[in-house]
């Protein structure tokens, strides 16, 4: 139906293949705040595929870009270059009341001088719909938020948990394309946010809306999305699925942003068609990555924590190679044992110094196998080994 | 971009007319009186147009004689010295009383914090001419304070309380003691008690923890609130006319004369010109002092 | 035990609340007496001897009193009602806008409050009589509208600054033209400030003597003015009650235009 561009962006090769799926099309967005020699850059050249009915998560943490991105969407600034498309139409130049993309404010943003039913149907009203009309859909929607009870109440006289499900009602009232989250749950405390998280994917659930949605909280990320953009300085550093962003993470940033990371620095071996790496003064250990990988390059390998397992050293002189290469088993000192109540953190060291971080689950309690001091042996599998790319974007 | 040009044209059309008032009603009005300041005296009142003599502030110092001689003179200089040594009193009266004042303001419970702010605040906005008149009703002859004296037995002949340097002094810490208080409490707000706390925790008394943590993070409200009394002060007209009997004369009252009696438009603007270019050092010795542009708040 | 209360409490210092009570006395004992002593039935004015409201009734039968204070409503009325439709349209703009020359602009709004009134009176004096013009109540609320500007600015411009800046762009979000945006979202969510603006301005109108003295001709004598000139002449019962009245009328406002200020809506 229409023509698409080809990919322009190499990060995006593998996980943006159906483009013509796309609901909203990034394409080499340039965002830059003043001119000259105080010209502050706040995107560079973003690029980004988002597929009808998915929720998809910006990440990253503040001044990396995804909140300017999110105002580009919505219309509140202009991009320096570049496009944005929704279904294929050129929105970028376009006044944000004449988008059909409505937002949820960070802190709600919503009228004080209106009531909660007023609030919810505005955009109606904006878009000219007739009283009775309105008055059915701020109706249904009250419902569908579960907020009938509290219809002529002011904003400024119901809880923080009511406020942000009217903004929702009230972003969601004149049926939007595409639904933007900015921060939403942040002032929630814990509890609420929970609540809000569950009630968010019912309502998308329910509704079908493509939901762009902002957030610095890596966990909120990996349990509401269906895909994940990480950013960081003004890039989309790795676009995945949680399980993607978390079990292999592609740059450095990525792999440290989100979860708790072991990072080592070691060569890559590449003889006899097994790839594998060398770690400084512990030998061979064999990779999974497909990359493709230079005999000799250096490269970071990032490691999870709870993939790390703790076993008794049976020989400390083996130091050429692990002794068994489908499980990788290097040796190392242990120097500090720390009590997480769910888990335990063992801290060892590799021969170089570099600190490394073992996490068991306590499922029978806190008893620890080894003390502070002990030399220990220590396993990973190769499918848990993922070579990050150091460079900043 | 036609967005542009249309921010452009909302721009003048909704800045432009307050804009425009100020300037042609205020800086135009200023610049007229710097330009008059510069011309020949007319004797009916006004000036000659276009003919520039210094002789306005030659005024300032010398006296021209009826033979066309010129001698100095300090009756003149005696009152813009007078206007100077009074507001500098009133400035320091004020920062006395007002500094305990903000400073027990600020270390009230938050919710009475903005009570005391509106009684500070509330005399400011009653009419000054009425506040200064009602210290004559005190400092006169009869007044309260003479009557209660008297009552008491302590004096058996009133006090001269009233036109004089004092009662003019009295009445400008009166009408500007708020200007005081706002900026020194809104510095002192700011502070952290903790901080006054920590100073005790290291040994210093309250003298020392006043003279080297509250004192020095107060600064900014203590020069802001200063400057807030010492030029309206300097300027000051209603005061000394009600309260100094005619007799202490400043700056203000003196320019008033050359509108009236004296009709000496020259010399009226040019002891304008000698306000203005006070408030101009004063404003750019605060500007160098913090380049940051701390707020001053009036 | 007290001592070491005293010496620990960052909270209580020595002194303060005596130089605290002796700020609220002379602030405030010299208002209160004023207003005491204009329902003394003596003469003298001075020593009470019975409480009247004959003043009142004298003062409200005077005749030049009644004329001055119909003068000194007309012109604050006119002046405060322009000069904060000035300033609305001002700070409405000057709120969400940045230019080079904002700041200049900010200051020349500022200007009127940083110079001693004296200076501008006596120039804007000399401005319209160069200019020939006729002085009368048209200067008087002229050169009251200028320095009102910045009383009636700054509430409006704190209003929109202590609004949520993504208001207006939630109105947008949700299909609101500019236009619309303004009169359903920003202006009755400013309505408090510039009604507050609006009384402010009109008090600082209402007070004034000095430019009122310099730019003011035959018919425009306001209250202040009237005030004055029985002063000079000397101490009456009448002027305290007269003075009362325009006390109580100040502080009445004033009240007014706080409690707009702080209206719930917008906080």
């Amino acid at each position: 139906m229409r023509e698409r561009s080809p990919e322009r962006n190499p990060q995006e090769n593998s996980q943006c293949t159906r483009t013509h799926d796309a609901a909203i099309d990034i394409r080499r967005v340039r965002k830059s705040f003043g001119t000259g020699a105080n010209a502050f850059v706040a995107l560079k050249e973003v690029s980004a595929a988002i597929r009808r009915g998915e929720f998809f998560t910006l990440l990253g943490p503040s001044g990396c870009g995804k909140t300017t991105l999110l105002r580009l969407i919505a219309g509140f600034d202009q991009p320096t270059s570049g496009d944005i498309l929704l279904d294929g139409e050129d929105i970028s130049q376009l006044a944000p009341f004449h988008r059909p993309v409505n937002t949820v404010f960070q802190n709600y943003a919503l009228f004080p001088h209106m009531s909660v039913a007023q609030n919810i149907g505005f955009g109606l009203k904006m878009q000219g719909k007739s009283k009775a009309e309105i008055d059915d859909r701020v109706d249904a929607m009250l419902t569908l938020v579960q907020m009938q009870a509290l219809k002529s109440r002011r904003t400024g006289e119901i809880s923080g948990g009511q406020q942000q499900r009217v903004a929702l009602a009230r972003a969601l009232a004149p049926a939007p394309k595409l639904l933007l989250l900015d921060e939403p749950l942040s002032a929630l405390d814990l509890k609420l946010r929970k609540e809000m998280q569950i009630e968010l994917k019912r309502l998308q659930n329910e509704t079908g809306i493509t939901f762009v949605f902002v957030t610095h909280d890596q966990e909120e990320a990996l349990t509401m999305s269906d895909r994940i953009a990480v950013m960081d300085h003004g890039s989309i550093l790795q676009i995945g699925t949680p399980r993607e962003i978390y079990d292999h993470p592609k740059r450095r940033f990525v792999a440290d942003f989100i979860g708790d990371i072991n990072f080592i620095e070691a060569t890559a071996v590449t003889d006899g068609g097994q790839a594998g790496a060398r770690i400084p003064g512990h030998g061979f250990v064999r990779l999974e990555d497909d990359r493709t990988l230079a005999d000799g390059e250096t490269m970071t390998l990032a490691i999870r924590p709870e993939r790390v397992e703790i076993v008794p050293s049976k020989a400390l002189d083996h130091i050429d190679g692990p002794r068994n290469e489908a499980t990788n088993e290097l040796t190392g000192k242990l120097v500090n044992v720390v009590y997480h109540g769910t888990d335990t953190i063992y801290h060892f060291t590799l021969a170089d110094g570099t600190v490394m971080r073992a996490r068991t689950q306590n499922n029978r309690g806190f008893a620890p196998r080894f003390s502070v001091g002990d030399a220990i042996g220590w396993r990973v599998d190769p499918s848990a080994i993922s070579i990050v790319e150091d460079a900043a974007a | 971009m036609s967005g542009r040009s249309q921010r452009a044209t909302s721009r003048v059309l909704l800045i432009g007319p307050a804009f425009v008032v100020i300037v042609v009603l205020m800086v135009v009005p200023l610049a007229l009186m710097a330009w008059i300041s510069i011309q020949e005296r007319d004797y009916a009142g006004g000036v000659v147009w276009g003919s520039l003599t210094p002789d306005a502030y030659v005024r300032f110092l010398f006296e021209r004689n009826l033979d066309d001689t010129v001698s100095l003179s300090f009756d003149y200089l005696r009152i813009i010295a007078r206007s100077f040594w009074l507001s500098a009193m009133t400035t320091a009266i004020s920062l006395a009383i007002g500094f305990p004042t903000a400073f027990f303001m600020a270390t009230r419970p938050r919710r009475w914090r903005g009570v005391l702010v509106f009684m500070v605040t509330l005399p400011f906005w009653t009419n000054l001419l009425v506040r200064n008149y009602s210290w004559i009703l005190i400092l006169r002859d009869h007044g309260t304070i003479n009557g209660l004296l008297e009552w008491l037995g302590v004096i058996s002949q009133p006090l001269p309380l009233l036109n004089n340097q004092f009662a003019v002094a009295v009445g400008l810490t009166y009408s500007f003691l708020p200007f005081m208080v706002l900026p020194i409490y809104t510095s002192l707000e700011k502070l952290d008690l903790s901080l006054v706390e920590a100073a005790f925790d290291l040994y210093a008394g309250r003298w020392r923890a006043l003279r080297h943590v509250v004192l020095p993070l107060s600064l900014p409200g203590i020069v802001a609130g200063s400057a807030l009394v010492f030029m309206p002060c300097l300027g000051s007209y209603v005061t000394p006319e009600l309260l100094g009997g005619g007799k202490t004369l400043m700056i203000g009252n003196l320019i008033g004369m050359q509108f009236g009696s004296a009709r000496n438009w020259p010399f009226g603007a040019a002891l304008g010109m000698l306000l203005l270019a006070i408030l101009l050092i004063g404003l750019a010795i605060y500007a160098l002092r913090k380049p940051s542009g701390e707020e001053a708040s009036a | 035990m007290r001592r070491t209360k005293a010496s620990g409490d960052a909270k209580h210092w020595p002194g303060l609340a005596f130089g605290a009570v002796v700020f609220f006395a002379y602030v405030y004992l010299p208002i209160l007496i004023l207003v005491a002593l204009s329902f003394n039935e003596n003469r003298t004015v001075t020593m009470w001897t019975g409480f009247s409201l004959k003043w009142y009734a004298e003062a409200l039968a005077n005749q030049a009193m009644l004329n001055a204070a119909w003068n000194s409503l007309v012109i604050a009325s006119v002046a405060a009602v322009c000069s904060t439709f000035l300033a609305t349209l001002c700070a409405v703009r000057m709120a969400r806008d940045t230019f080079a020359g904002k700041t200049a602009v900010n200051a020349l709004v500022a200007l009127p409050l940083a110079v001693p009134e004296i200076v501008p009176a006596v120039a804007t004096l000399m401005f319209f009589a160069t200019l020939g013009v006729t002085f009368g109540l048209g200067t008087v609320i002229v050169a009251h509208t200028v320095f009102c500007l910045p009383f009636a600015y700054l509430p409006i411009r704190a209003r929109l600054e202590g609004m949520d800046a993504r208001l207006p762009e939630a109105a947008a979000d949700l299909y609101a033209n500019p236009r619309r945006a303004f009169f359903h979202v920003t202006l009755p969510l400013l309505m408090p400030g510039i009604l507050s603006g609006l009384v402010l301005a009109f008090i600082i109108s209402l007070d004034d003597f000095i430019t009122t003295f310099f730019v003011g001709g035959a018919g425009s004598t306001t209250l202040p003015l009237y005030i004055f000139g029985l002063v000079r002449i000397g101490v009456t019962p009448q002027v305290n009650a007269i003075s009362s009245l325009m006390l109580v009328l100040s502080l009445a406002l004033v009240s007014l235009s706080l409690f707009l200020s702080r209206s719930r809506d917008g906080n």
